[in-house]
């Protein structure tokens, strides 16, 4: 029967740099255990990815460029020009 | 294949099917649903906003014209998009900019982004970790609350201008637009891991100025 080794640790400088993947759910099981590890007995962390998150989370209301109405009705009459005689 | 992808297809057909059908209305809808994002993305091969109109005005055409004969071999969305990276990447080549993702970084330092002098250093029995003063700290009242949320998106979106184009390219996509990551590595030709770099990076840097507004400068 295999010796368990000693756990992965992940520290607070390594854990920030870890944060996108972390949400992401990019990481590999071991990591992701060490980091949750970690976030349990660690509030800065806990606080630093919660910002991490909720700066994804307020990017979503930023405004974002649309077609002009000029291409968008150009692309709707190319369109209804196609299916004409549908 | 699962329930949820199967009822993906399911709905995709049904929009295709419509759409074959001469479907005004919903090709409107899905032109005015798609387009955001198209020019983003679009916007990252071209110099200009006009260009990456005319790019994604140049894709919907295509679209229209074949659609005919669109065997439904992937969702229209991945179709569509698939349309428009070839055409932003001809577009981008005749304007002769080249797009090499891998140095719209370079003269940005690679290296942590977190601050380093925020950590214990190796002298101290807790190395790695937040010093006492450094750490964190909270953002009241919340970004999402009525009464910070409007100042907060005019902050965002000036610092998500403010970033490097690589980086403000992934991050509206992923975080504006709503993108997945599979798409987004689609889209921009750029492998997951690259992806995850400049996401991780343009979203510090948004965390940072989101944490100067609730703190001040400096943090």
């Amino acid at each position: 029967m295999p010796v368990p080794g000693p756990e992965l640790e992940v520290v607070c400088r390594e854990l920030v740099e870890l944060a996108t993947g972390y949400l992401d759910g990019a990481l590999a099981p071991e990591v992701v255990a060490a980091i949750e590890r970690h976030l349990a007995e660690c509030d800065a962390c806990t606080e630093y990815l919660a910002q991490i998150a909720a700066t994804a989370a307020a990017t979503a209301g930023v405004p974002a460029r649309g077609l002009s109405e000029r291409a968008a009705a150009d692309i709707l009459a190319a369109f209804r020009e196609i299916n004409a005689g549908h | 294949m699962d329930g949820a992808a199967a009822a993906e297809q399911e709905r995709d057909g049904v929009l295709v099917s419509r759409l074959r059908g001469g479907d005004a209305a919903v090709f409107g809808d899905v032109v005015r649903a798609w387009s955001p994002a198209m020019l983003r993305v679009a916007r990252a091969y071209v110099a200009t906003d006009a260009a990456a109109e005319d790019v994604v005005q140049e894709t919907w055409l295509a679209v229209v014209r074949g659609l005919a004969g669109f065997e439904g071999r992937s969702t229209l969305r991945t179709w569509v998009f698939h349309i428009l990276a070839n055409r932003a990447r001809t577009a981008g080549q005749r304007e002769s900019r080249q797009i090499p993702w891998s140095s719209l970084d370079a003269g940005e330092p690679a290296g942590p982004t977190v601050d380093p002098d925020r950590f214990r250093d190796g002298d101290d029995p807790y190395p790695g970790h937040w010093r006492a003063g450094r750490e964190p700290r909270r953002w009241q009242p919340s970004p999402e609350e009525s009464a910070v949320a409007g100042e907060i998106r005019v902050l965002l979106a000036a610092a998500l201008r403010g970033l490097p184009p690589a980086q403000q390219t992934v991050v509206s996509l992923r975080d504006v637009h709503g993108m997945a990551a599979e798409e987004v590595c689609q889209a921009l030709g750029i492998t997951a891991a690259n992806q995850r770099v400049l996401l991780h990076r343009g979203r510090a840097k948004l965390r940072a100025a989101l944490d100067g507004y609730y703190h001040g400068g400096g943090r």
